[in-house]
């Protein structure tokens, strides 16, 4: 296997702010908190134990779904579990929020690129 | 105040030759005479004013600054005072007191223990009064120029001798002077700025060492956040690698749903392996980045020593333009400045000068004396007008030569009169020809005449093509073909 494909992925895996996957929110607020949340985001979403509760989750989650469907209800219904996982600062719920479901979205995202990208080499 | 002798040194020495001239005044009144033109009566007065701590211009063949003088005068309070000037310092000594003296900036603080007066309007106005050099000095009546730039004003000295100097409008107007000078300096600095910028030269406003200062700086800015993602990564790799370890530690094994045992570690921990994988591709890609900017700062420092060698080899006029063309100047705000400035400063000098005539019983006391001296020269009311402020005319035009003649040594006579009235110093009287122009004979006898019957305390020295002046205790310096034998 090529290590050329890692950096593609690398690519494919960084946050944009239609990841959210939340209907509220205004692209360039989501631009904003991206830029400022960063760190947070990068550091959560490669932390391998993070990204084992989420993609443990997520297996047992309506895997009947679409989807697209799937993830924006998945994190819709349990952004909320991960809260421990971010020391958040301020007290802005909203803007809580917003970065806890960009780095599970972020998460997911990378779950199904790199399987993807990987089998795609391989043909 | 009486001058006793002037010694000139010499300070390149030439073999045979004597290296010192002394001329001996002796407190006496004296004439400076010899009996053609040029051979140098005017040098030699020049010279004593010059050895007095004055900036006086040099005469032509001349140049005071390649000589030492050492001047000794009787000053206030009948002090003797030895005053050596060399060039720009002059050194004093009096009382057994010596100090040293930088010229032009303490030239007031000198003339102040010689005169016995600290104040500058008066200091300032003194050689105006008591010397009548040759080319200005027969013209000069109430104010103008002494000789070179020494400025004389009848109401500053008026001001001075009456006590009338408003402190607070004469710093005002020092500071809006000051202001204006450097106001002018900046117009100045923007038609230099102007002249680099027509002739092209625009290149050094930004130096290809500053080029490379500027691209440095962008460099360093955008590898700071690599260098922070980079140590990022390191800390989740490493934050990942001990929950891997931890996970391990515990030889935890698994069951499959075809009951085959599976141990769990790194390589049967689902995902983790992808994720290592793609943080080392992350920290590789910013690695990789990274490394090219170093290689980039690397390339402009080496460039930088190599260009900082060559720019010294530059001319200072290069890197004078380069400095100026990073000026911002606007000339046309800084002219409306100076304008301003200007009616402010021309407002103030009225001020100034008119606090001095009203009702000031020392305008009246110098008018008197212009008077008196006026009748004994026979100079009519056509003339000398009774009106006291008449001293402060300002119509010289309608003069011809003879009547100004007379009228500016009544002026100076008066001046002399009135200051040792008013602060008890006996000025001498230095006269530079005082038989040019169409002066007669009989004017310049009632002139000596004046000096010798109310003047008898003050030293009289005249330059002259005529040696036959009659005054008691009379000598005379005769300079035959050259003043200074070196």
């Amino acid at each position: 296997m090529g290590s050329y494909q890692w950096p593609i992925i690398v690519s494919l895996c960084e946050i944009e702010k239609g990841d959210s996957d939340l209907d509220d929110y205004d692209d360039c607020d989501v631009d904003e908190i991206i830029q400022k949340y960063r760190i947070i985001i990068n550091n959560t979403s490669e932390s391998f134990e993070f990204i084992s509760k989420i993609i443990g989750d997520y297996n047992e989650f309506n895997f009947e779904m679409k989807s697209k469907m799937r993830t924006k209800s998945f994190i819709t219904e349990n952004w909320q579990n991960y809260k421990d996982f971010f020391d958040f600062r301020n007290k802005n719920s909203e803007i809580d929020k917003t970065v806890i479901c960009l780095t599970i979205s972020k998460v997911i995202k990378c779950r199904k690129i790199i399987p993807e990208i990987k089998s795609k080499v391989r043909l | 105040m009486k001058i006793l002798t002037l010694q000139v040194n010499t300070k390149q020495q030439v073999l045979f030759l004597p290296n010192e001239k002394i001329f001996n005044f002796n407190g006496m009144t004296t004439i400076v005479f010899s009996n053609k033109n040029s051979v140098g009566k005017t040098t030699l007065l020049r010279l004593l004013m010059y050895a007095l701590g004055y900036p006086i211009p040099s005469t032509r063949g001349i140049s005071f600054s390649k000589y030492e003088t050492v001047l000794k005068i009787c000053g206030a309070n009948e002090e003797v005072f030895l005053l050596t000037r060399n060039g720009d310092y002059l050194d004093l000594k009096y009382n057994g007191v010596e100090k040293e003296y930088s010229l032009p900036s303490e030239q007031n603080e000198i003339h102040s223990l010689i005169y016995g007066t600290a104040n500058n309007d008066i200091l300032d106005n003194l050689l105006g009064t008591f010397y009548i050099d040759q080319e200005k000095g027969w013209t000069l009546l109430n104010r103008g120029k002494v000789i070179g730039n020494i400025h004389f004003s009848i109401e500053a000295l008026l001001r001075g001798l009456s006590n009338r100097t408003d402190d607070n409008l004469v710093k005002r107007l020092s500071v809006i002077k000051e202001e204006i000078k450097k106001y002018k300096y900046m117009i100045d600095i923007a038609e230099y700025k102007a002249a680099i910028n027509k002739q092209g030269e625009t290149i050094y406003a930004d130096s290809p060492l500053d080029d490379i200062e500027n691209a440095l700086e962008v460099l360093y800015c955008k590898r700071k956040p690599l260098e922070e993602e980079l140590n990022r990564i390191k800390t989740v790799i490493r934050n990942n690698t001990s929950f891997e370890k931890y996970i391990t530690s515990f030889r935890l094994r698994v069951k499959a749903s075809g009951g085959e045992e599976i141990p769990v570690n790194k390589n049967t921990l689902v995902g983790y392996n992808d994720n290592v994988d793609l943080l080392i591709a992350k920290q590789q890609i910013v690695h990789e980045q990274m490394v090219t900017i170093d290689e980039q700062i690397n390339n402009l420092i080496i460039q930088q020593k190599h260009d900082t060698t060559l720019f010294n080899v530059k001319s200072n006029i290069e890197l004078f333009d380069a400095e100026i063309s990073r000026i911002r100047v606007d000339a046309i705000a800084i002219k409306r400045i100076i304008n301003r400035l200007e009616k402010e400063q021309n407002r103030l000098e009225d001020t100034i000068i008119e606090s001095v005539k009203h009702d000031n019983p020392i305008v009246s006391k110098l008018h008197n004396l212009i008077i008196e001296y006026a009748k004994r020269l026979d100079l009519d009311d056509k003339y000398i007008s009774m009106n006291e402020k008449s001293i402060f005319t300002k119509d010289l035009q309608s003069l011809s030569g003879a009547i100004l003649h007379k009228i500016v040594f009544v002026f100076k006579i008066s001046y002399i009169k009135l200051i040792q009235e008013q602060i008890n110093i006996n000025l001498p009287i230095i006269l530079d020809s005082p038989r040019g122009r169409e002066v007669s004979k009989e004017i310049i006898e009632i002139m000596m005449k004046i000096l010798k019957d109310d003047f008898d305390d003050h030293q009289i020295i005249i330059a002259s093509i005529y040696d036959n002046y009659c005054f008691d205790n009379m000598q005379t310096i005769e300079i035959k073909d050259r003043l200074l034998p070196f």
